[in-house]
């Protein structure tokens, strides 16, 4: 049986009558210009799923939304005699602290968003507010929380939420900026957009640290291997080192084990590199000043951990039905169930929005099923297969480093584990596969164009579908499914700008990045084609 | 930011005025989770602005908590003392707390004899089985309050629940008032020294072990004994009471209404007419709130609980008993008063 083998190369051939396009043609404005421009795309793209989904719909929102406005009134870690079996309880205004009455359509798939409870804007005597985020780092929760001390009710929650949107559309950007300034940037480019599932867009929307953690490891992932791939240039690639030391600094201080998706992001990206590269990285004083620079912000983080494990403790025992601890069971089988589990979370990295009641439809889960299948094999074709160590690195932690946390924890907290903390492995398994395979020869000939059309066009009706389905969840509910025609006269809730305004722009928006990445990837050629056009093209 | 602010009211709905809205905070006993719960429900149905956040942390930490203003309401197992009542007076008002009965558990002695179903057992015997002191089915002294019955000679298998609990304390209750001398005089949650070692670690893990143990004995609430288990009569004074929620309603409706300490209202259970080991669940609350929301979402509470309806389906949800009609209007009353004026 032949064996199919992709060789690496450092100068792969061009095939004969294609001139390979260099990349820095395709990116040729200035990082500052393409920084800005993927900003407002991300940023674009994330604020409408903020705008579509009702307040408190994302997971664990009104604990976080709690914790925020707690931080930023001062309550920054937890006082003796405040913490209790079900949480912190925190002094926030009366409005935050029963955001929890906004759950009735929590786990109930069936059930519109109009349920929900008014917002009152005229509550804000102080409360009593209990988040079960007590412990987390503040730092995120002080910049998401500002908004709270200028504004009241809704629109305080939406400035929130679009508030941490900002953050995570700034570190995605800064990801994109970087990864674009790889000597080969057209693979990785492409991984990292397929990347950016509906789930990570989504969980990008909401009031949760979880959407920076994921933002800010892409980001620190994609400066530091384009700092290594510019080693022996590292000036030349300077927004990248920045993108490193901010999401290194921010990672540092979002939660307790961002830490650690930071260290599997470095791992990973060491191994896709030759020693000599890695050598001249570390040597170069611009590195080891950008390091040095995350040093405060990284002891910082290391600082609220300890802070943390000695902080007080709950004034009761952990009470049953709050946590569910099995103490029967050993570390060895938990950590294996967990392994066993590893492939049923890519539905969770593809989406299943809301508090885990909204999964989108299959159609979308098979789109990016294939895209994960791809990200498992490409690296087997590759040779040699050192220059593969990277993402068979970051496809081990994504399955081995969550086992052994949740194993870790399954004593006393029982299961808890949700596909969603992965994401940030996720995403630096995807890139790291896109970086294995950044020497080979990107196609530019028609036919491959034909492909990447209809494969890019199949990516924008999934994330449309995703972004349509959640929202006829929300709208009319889904029960018994086959409902679309309810959006049109059973509406039950409008989220603001109305349902229908909301998907034509978040069509416009996802054509618009399937426009630029299809650009980017065949420089000169366009994604969308109009009949005039192509026939002027036939003629000439 | 008044521009982003009139986008952002675009999105807000109006506020329903005049309806009770707010978080109410609880801390209290792990027994009054379930009746919690189910009058939760209850009180969101008439209130959809309200939330409620319960924490079964205990009776103890949801006083100090109450008393401390981190917290709305406590729950505990017992009416609060007069030392305890006054409590809390730089958060709660200078009449400090107030304290009504909200519900009555039954608690019985579950047994497993396979096909033996009736047995009857008296303070002293309970007393002895529990502190290893009655180690045979077939003693003595248990033949002879039950006559007629076959007693196996096999072991006494006592399983008792390690953690505290409410029902541990009403057992405790039990022994100290109806087998003076033979039980230390305990008021407190867990098992006195001298009892057989305890071994469930959960309270399920109590009724696994008596469902798998011929000749194993518990004291287990009544939502866990369900229909699973047989159930010992019990004597009081001089009488033997059937274990059941009909017994138990006529210990409550026979039982006196206690109001001996200012704003602590007592459910009493009459052993004479009914059964009466039971957990008294009680809740705790400020007299005085800091403002008018919190004072009237708490207010609306107690009395959602000790509505009918409330009572009902605490009956149907957790298993657990209404107190008495004058119990519960003494309570009401005590719940209307709550206000908001710091005294």
């Amino acid at each position: 049986m032949a064996t199919v083998q992709i060789h690496n190369q450092d100068k792969t051939p061009a095939p004969k009558g294609e001139t390979p396009v260099p990349a820095k043609k395709a990116t040729a404005s200035s990082p500052w210009t393409l920084f800005g421009k993927l900003f407002l795309l991300i940023f674009s793209a994330v604020s409408l799923w903020s705008l579509a989904t009702p307040l408190m719909a994302f997971p664990d929102e009104p604990a976080h939304t709690i914790k925020a406005a707690a931080v930023v009134r001062g309550q920054i870690t937890i006082e003796e005699g405040t913490s209790f079996g079900h949480g912190v309880h925190v002094r926030v205004p009366a409005y935050i602290a029963n955001l929890h009455a906004q759950d009735c359509f929590k786990f109930r798939q069936d059930t519109a968003a109009n349920c929900a409870p008014a917002i009152p804007s005229d509550a804000n005597d102080e409360a009593i507010g209990v988040t079960s985020a007590g412990s987390y780092n503040p730092m995120y929760y002080w910049i998401v929380g500002l908004p709270s001390l200028l504004l009241t009710g809704q629109p305080a929650l939406f400035a929130m939420r679009i508030l941490s949107a900002l953050l995570s559309a700034a570190f995605y950007a800064a990801g994109f900026t970087a990864l674009a300034q790889l000597r080969q940037p057209r693979v990785p480019v492409l991984m990292a957009s397929l990347a950016v599932t509906p789930m990570v867009l989504f969980l990008a929307a909401g009031i949760n640290p979880n959407s920076l953690e994921v933002a800010a490891t892409m980001a620190a992932f994609c400066g530091f291997v384009v700092t290594l791939d510019n080693a022996h240039r590292v000036r030349h690639v300077l927004p990248a080192v920045v993108t490193v030391i901010a999401s290194t600094v921010v990672l540092a201080n979002t939660r307790q084990v961002s830490l650690v998706w930071l260290l599997c992001a470095l791992i990973s990206g060491v191994l896709l590199f030759r020693g000599a590269e890695i050598k001249a990285a570390f040597r170069n004083r611009l590195v080891l000043t950008g390091a040095a620079l995350t040093v405060p912000g990284v002891l910082l983080g290391i600082y609220w951990i300890y802070l943390m494990l000695h902080a007080p403790a709950n004034s009761g025992v952990a009470p049953e039905g709050i946590a569910n601890p099995q103490p029967g069971v050993s570390i060895s089988r938990a950590f294996l169930t967990m392994v066993e589990k590893a492939p049923e979370f890519l539905q969770q990295y593809v989406g299943v929005m809301g508090w885990l009641d909204t999964p989108v439809p299959t159609a979308v889960v098979m789109l990016w099923s294939m895209v994960f299948g791809v990200a498992v094999l490409l690296p087997m074709l590759i040779r040699p297969f050192k220059t593969t160590l990277g993402a068979w690195a970051a496809l081990a932690m994504l399955i081995f480093v969550p086992a052994i946390l949740q194993a870790s924890i399954w004593k006393s907290m029982g299961f808890v584990w949700q596909g969603r903390y992965n994401l940030p492995l996720v995403v630096v398994l995807l890139i790291a596969v896109g970086m294995t395979a950044r020497r080979l020869h990107f196609p530019q000939s028609a036919g491959a164009q034909s492909v990447a059309r209809v494969f890019l066009w199949s990516a924008v009706f999934c994330h449309l579908l995703a972004f349509a389905f959640v929202l006829r969840r929300y709208v009319v509910g889904t029960f018994g499914g086959g409902n679309w025609h309810a959006m049109i006269n059973g509406v039950q809730w409008q989220p603001p700008l109305s349902w229908f305004l909301l998907t034509l722009m978040y069509l416009a928006v996802m054509v618009t990045a399937a426009s630029g990445l299809f650009r980017f990837l065949f420089p000169g050629a366009v994604l969308v084609q109009l009949p005039r056009a192509r026939s002027r093209r036939r003629d000439s | 930011m008044s521009v982003l602010a009139t986008f952002l009211s675009a999105c807000a709905a109006q506020t329903p005025a005049g309806t009770v809205e707010g978080a109410l905070i609880g801390i209290g006993t792990v027994s009054q989770q379930g009746a919690v719960a189910a009058w939760a429900k209850n009180w969101k149905k008439d209130h959809a602005g309200v939330s409620i956040a319960y924490s079964p942390d205990g009776a103890e930490v949801g006083k100090t908590a109450l008393t401390n203003g981190l917290s709305y309401f406590a729950a505990g197992d017992a009416a609060l003392e007069s030392g305890t009542a006054s409590n809390g007076q730089s958060v709660c008002g200078r009449d400090g707390l107030i304290s009504v009965p909200v519900a009555v558990v039954p608690v019985g002695v579950a047994f497993n004899l396979d096909e033996i179903q009736n047995l009857q057992l008296d303070a002293p015997l309970l007393s002895g089985i529990l502190r290893g002191k009655i180690t045979k089915w077939d003693d003595p002294q248990i033949e002879a309050a039950n006559p007629g019955v076959s007693l196996p000679s096999i072991d006494v298998v006592p399983v008792l629940e390690k953690s505290p609990s409410d029902v541990t304390h009403a057992v405790n209750k039990y022994l100290a008032a109806e087998a003076p001398g033979l039980w230390p005089d305990s008021s407190g949650s867990e098992w006195p020294s001298g009892t057989v070692r305890a071994i469930g670690e959960k309270v399920s893990d109590v009724a696994q072990k008596v469902e798998e143990t011929t000749g194993a004995i518990a004291v287990l609430d009544t939502a866990i004994i369900g229909s699973r288990f047989s159930v010992a009569r019990l004597k009081f004074g001089d009488v033997y009471q059937d274990f059941g929620n009909e017994s138990t309603l006529a210990a409550i409706a026979a039982g006196e209404t206690v109001e001996s300490v200012p704003r602590v209202v007592e459910q009493r259970l009459d052993g004479s007419k009914g059964y009466a080991l039971a957990v008294l669940e009680n809740q705790y609350f400020c007299t005085r709130y800091r403002n008018e929301a919190t004072a009237s979402l708490v207010r609306s509470w107690g009395e959602s609980v000790l509505s009918r309806q409330g009572q009902r389906d605490a009956i149907v949800y957790s298993s657990s008993l209404p107190p008495s009609e004058q119990t519960t209007a003494a309570a009401l009353k005590q719940v209307r008063a709550i206000t908001t004026d710091k005294g």
